[in-house]
This record gives C-alpha cells, structure tokens and sequence, in this order.
C-alpha cells in the first residue's frame, strides 16, 4: 500500500513463492497446491502458548482439533458460497466465542473480580474500515459487536458500558455475565488469584464446580494448567481472503485470567493484535502487552512488503526476532491478497488450522506438527 | 549532543479566531522545556511535563478543558511512551483523575501492563494515589463549548515529542474529549501505534479525527516509512498524513527522529505548535 513499487515487486516475489513453500511444507502428496489458484483461503487460531503433547490428554487433543475443524468448515462454507471476507471472519469468530475450549465469549478468562470482561476486533482489508470493543460484559458476540461499531457508527473504538449500550441499541443478543463463565476457567481463576495473594470473589450462584482435585499430582496439573499461556492469555483469530480478493481479520479474547484494573491486551488494538490492508491481514494472539509495544500486527504486514521477503519469512521476524528479543509470547496467523496463509509462534504450540480453495483443511496444535512453518532462516535476517 | 523537543495543542484551530493566550502559554511551556533538556532532563520526563502544564492549561481539549461526553461524563484518554526502551503506558476512558498523562505513565512503571481502561483504570489510579477530581462540574472549563452533533468525531489533544541530550526519543498525548461524545468512544490517542508512538528512530504524537488515525496506525506508519522505506522523518510524517486524509479524515501530528530533526505537519486549518531545539530554533504558531 506504501510503497506502490515495492508491493508490486514483492507480489510478484511473493507469488513466486507460494509453489516453492507449499513443495517444501506439504511434500508431494499435495503439490497440486501449486497449480491450482487458490480463490478463498480461511486460516483461524484459537490461542498459542504452552500447549505440549504430555499436557493434554488424547480426549482433550482431539476435543481442540474437531473444534478447530468446525470453525474451519464454517467459515469456508461462508466463503465457497461466495460470501465476503468478512461475513466468514464473523460466522467463524461466533462459533469459536461460544466454544467453551477457547479463551473468548463463553469459557473466556475470568478477571479477578468475578467477571467476564471481552475485548474484540474486526477490520475489513479491502477499505481499512476497523471496529473494537473493549470491556464488554453482556453481549454474547463481541465480534458482531465489533463489526457494528465498524458499519454503523464513525467510531473505531468504543469501551465498556458505552459498548454494550450500542449492542442494546442494535439488537445484539445479551447474556448475563455468568453465561460467560465455566466451571473450569472459575478453577483456574481460583488458583491464580490463590498464587497471586488476591481475595477470591463471590462465586457466580449456580455454578457447580468440579471437585477440586484431592491428589498431589492432580493439584500439580491444576497448577501447570494455570501457568500454561492458554488459560493466561488465550484469544481466537480469524483471517480471510473472499472470491473477489478481500481480506478480512477478526480477533476476540476474555484477555488474562485474574486480570485487574481494566487491562485491554492487544486483541482490540488497531496495529497491535489486528490488521488487514488490501495485501495483508494479520491476527495475533500471546502476552499482548509485548505485541501492544511492537504493534506486531501491522509490523509483519510492513515487512512483508520489503522486496524479496516472503510471507512466513516477514512473520517470522517479527516473531522470532523482535518478539522474542523483547522477551515476548505468542504466534501469528498472517495471510496475503493471494490467500497464502502461514503460522509463526515462538510458543510450544498454537491452536490453528487453514483451508482453502486448492487444498483441505488442516488443524494443527504443536509447534512442531508441520515442518517449515516455523523458525525459518527468516529470524537472522539482517535488520 | 543536541536536544530537539515540539509539543501541539490540537489540530482544531478555526480561523474565526486568534490563540494569543495559546500560543503564549505554548512559549512559557516551551522554554521551561528546553530548560529541563539544557539541564540533561530524560526525553520521558519532559514530555510528561509538558503534557501535564498543557492538561492544565485548560485551553486545549484535555485535561482541566475537557467536555463532558454524552452522558455527562468526563472520559480522558492519555499514553506515553519511551522509545529507548520501547516501553508504553496508556488510559482509555479514565473518569475522576486530574492528570491522565500521570495514570498513562503509571500505568507504564507500575504495572506490566500497557493500556488500561474505565473503571479499572480508576480503581488502578485511586490505588497509586493519583490526584482525584472531586467535584467535576466545578473543575472542568471545556475549552470548546460547542457540542457534537450526532456522529460528528471528536476533535482536540494535546502531545509532545522529545529526544533529548543523550539521544532518547519519547512522545505523551492526551485528550479529553468534546460535548456530547459517545460514552466509551475511545480515539487514537492512547492507542500504541495510533495517535502515540515512540522507538529508537521517532517519536510521534498525534491529533485529529482520531478515527482516521487509527485505521492507518499513522504513528507506527511513520517508523516503518523510516525504517523500510529509507525516507526522511519529513517524507514520512507528509506521506503517512497522506494517506489518512486520503481516507476522509483530517488532523496533524509533531515528530522528531533519533538525529533530531522535527516536523510538525497537519492537513486541518491549523494546529497549535510550538517547535524548540538546542540549535536554536524556537516557534510557535497555530496557523501555516
């Protein structure tokens, strides 16, 4: 978009490489990929962070990848019908929201007093139109929240009961803060704010919890479960690319469980934890006030744009060098005008997964479950 | 080495009128800070100074001249940030505070976090011991009393951008809000990247339709025009305000880069500005 010449260099660069990466990262089972032009491509996220194979259990490992899955499903039947970019970035960040698996809408991470606070964002590629909401209690989509602030006010941001106001205002369903909150992330609340010295608040009435584990063992995993960035700070992500060339992003989060004091990460930030332009969209998701820093959402798309850099290389730079220099955590879906779509986490593992025209879909958990998209040689570039 | 330091009071100036009182105060402000930047002041303490004297000036949109929003509530936002080590504090739609360039700044030092917002930010700030406004009809003299028709944006911030002797950059910005805003609307000023930014290669503060700014994230545009682009802070600052006039929206912003150099370029009729360095080079201006 900046620099005209050097996108139109960097498009062609980058069309180049799309063959060559999909021959290195999916063999040759699938290297039709090359021929045929891709017209949507969806990828989504459903947090990155400490996530390795001893830590779930088989039945928690295949709960995460049939839920990936269906949102991948949904969002391409949206798209292979024709619709927009960001009508499947929508109707994939809904399902996710009301996915009690992921840190977003219910099953969101509890803040230190007991409630459920939601932040969100949308941005539609094709005209840089954006809408955030932040601090959000009771309304059960805060993706179509955002996307109301985005098509019907002159606002970008709107903040707390304010937010929730204008989801009365246009219909938008309303829940009780309670419906937000799951027995399992009410756990996990207890024994941060139990690590943290901080009061626990009055339980919402009707929530039946689990029997807190009586073993030594089964209190460690509550424990490990806790620290693990998932239930620290988990978010959902959507990027896609429609039919007539759009791109679109969504990201939602409950943010930090045991968080205080209003913190917004950078899910909501314009920048930050969400971008789409006309060649790239960009959903983030990790210790979001690193990502706030380095707005690292619109720093891939500047650095996909340098002549000669490819789409996973410009991620994995701003990933694995300047995130992890600062001492971040996290990982990226990132997707260009030709629907080319990468992953790069500097994490044990991220929830993701990709579909397309030209190719399946893919689900992936472990950092280490496709070679090649992370840690390319991209991180030693010269800066 | 030299120090360079420029501070705005809003790209809101109407032609209708003159700003002596503004830009004299602007002057007495400005000298203050080249004196604390004579005095090997930090960049981040004198653009927290400076965004401080402006909040409570109570002649630009923030601060002491703030307006109440829709429902009647004074919502400020306010961030800095410190490009030497890259760090941030912002506040989103604090109420009750004196000085949010202070809770931005606390934000920064005494949490890990970057932005705060609404009745978290204030629970955080009671608990710093941040200056409280008790009575807020008496305290606030709105320095627009116009309101907002519905729908129109909100226009009025005040900012500064330094780098000082050592040569680290910073930038604050702060901003009130005028008559009848929505309640929560947030604009770009707090948000990192947006409205306030600041590296090891310019810091920036912005003003204007904060809307616009936000979706072309002019603050971080202008580093990434430097930084990929190779052009010059001037080049940079025109093209990223470019582009976001290109969209519809209007406004200015004050920059300065790690060697010093300054702009201060806005495509609204005018913007308060006041432009100091230890060269020599010493305005204030509200018109072109």
């Amino acid at each position: 978009m900046i620099w005209r010449a050097a996108v139109a260099t960097g498009v062609l660069v980058l069309a180049c490489g799309v063959g060559v990466a999909a021959a290195q990262t999916t063999g040759p089972a699938t290297a039709p990929a090359a021929a045929a032009p891709v017209t949507w491509s969806l990828a989504i996220h459903g947090g990155a962070g400490v996530i390795e194979r001893s830590r779930l259990t088989p039945e928690q490992d295949q709960a995460y990848r049939a839920a990936l899955s269906e949102a991948l499903a949904v969002g391409a039947a949206v798209l292979a019908r024709g619709g927009s970019a960001l009508d499947a970035v929508e109707a994939t960040a809904r399902l996710m929201e009301d996915n009690p698996l992921f840190n977003a809408g219910r099953g969101a991470a509890i803040g230190a007093d007991g409630t459920v606070t939601l932040d969100a964002a949308i941005m539609d590629g094709s005209n840089q139109k954006a809408g955030a909401v932040a601090g959000v209690m009771t309304t059960r989509h805060p993706i179509s929240l955002a996307r109301q602030v985005m098509e019907t006010t002159r606002h970008v941001f709107l903040i707390g009961a304010g937010a929730d106001q204008l989801a009365r205002e246009r219909g938008l369903e309303q829940v009780e803060n309670s419906w937000f909150i799951t027995p399992r992330r009410w756990r996990m609340l207890e024994q941060v704010l139990t690590e943290d010295g901080l009061p626990l608040p009055p339980r919402p009435p009707g929530l039946d919890l689990p029997p807190r584990p009586t073993s030594s063992m089964a209190g460690a995993q509550l424990a490990e479960d806790t620290r693990s960035v998932e239930s620290r700070f988990g978010t959902i992500g959507v990027v896609a690319r429609d039919s007539a060339g759009r791109l679109a992003v969504g990201t939602t989060t409950g943010g930090l469980t045991g968080k205080r004091w209003g913190r917004v990460g950078d899910a909501p930030v314009i920048g930050a934890g969400t971008w789409a332009d006309r060649s790239c969209a960009v959903s983030a998701t990790g210790t979001g006030e690193y990502f706030l820093r380095l707005t690292v959402a619109r720093a891939i798309c500047f650095e996909a744009e340098r002549p000669g850099t490819s789409l996973q290389q410009a991620a994995d730079t701003v990933i694995h060098r300047d995130l992890t220099g600062m001492g971040g955590d996290g990982g990226v879906i990132v997707m260009n005008a030709a629907g080319e779509a990468v992953f790069s986490l500097n994490t044990e593992g991220m929830y993701r997964g990709q579909v397309s025209s030209a190719a399946p879909a893919r689900v992936m958990i472990y950092a280490d479950e496709a070679d090649g998209l992370v840690g390319t040689a991209a991180a030693a570039r010269p800066h | 080495m030299g120090w360079s330091l420029a501070v705005h009071g809003g790209a809101g100036p109407s032609k209708h009128r003159t700003y002596e009182a503004e830009e004299a105060h602007m002057t007495a402000l400005l000298e203050r800070g080249a004196d604390m930047l004579d005095d090997g002041a930090s960049a981040l303490d004198v653009v927290t100074a400076m965004v401080r004297e402006l909040e409570e000036s109570g002649q630009h949109v923030d601060g002491k001249g703030a307006s109440a929003n829709s429902e009647g509530v004074y919502e400020l936002d306010a961030a800095v940030m410190d490009g030497a080590a890259r760090r941030a504090g912002a506040v989103a739609a604090l109420v009750g505070f004196r000085a949010p360039i202070l809770a931005a700044r606390a934000v920064m030092e005494k949490t890990p976090h970057v932005l705060l917002a609404g009745q978290g930010a204030a629970a955080f700030c009671g608990r710093q011991g941040l200056e409280q406004v008790p009575d807020p009809a008496a305290y606030y003299t709105p320095a627009v009393k116009k309101a907002l028709v519905q729908g129109e944006l909100a226009h009025g911030t005040v900012g500064a951008v330094a780098r000082d002797a050592s040569g680290r950059l910073a930038a604050a910005t702060s901003t009130g809000g005028l008559l009848n805003k929505l309640a929560g609307r947030v604009g770009d000023a707090p948000l990192i990247g947006s409205g306030t930014w600041a590296d090891e290669r310019v810091a920036v503060s912005c003003t204007g339709q904060g809307e616009f700014f936000i979706r072309a994230a002019v603050a971080a545009d202008i580093s990434a025009r430097m930084r990929y682009g190779g052009q010059t802070l001037h080049a940079a600052a025109a093209g990223a305000l470019a582009d976001m006039e290109a969209q519809g929206g209007d406004g200015g912003l004050i920059a300065v880069d790690a060697a010093g150099n300054v702009t201060a370029p806005f495509v609204s009729e005018g913007m308060k500005r006041g432009i100091a360095t230890s060269a020599g080079r010493f305005e204030v201006k509200t018109f072109r």
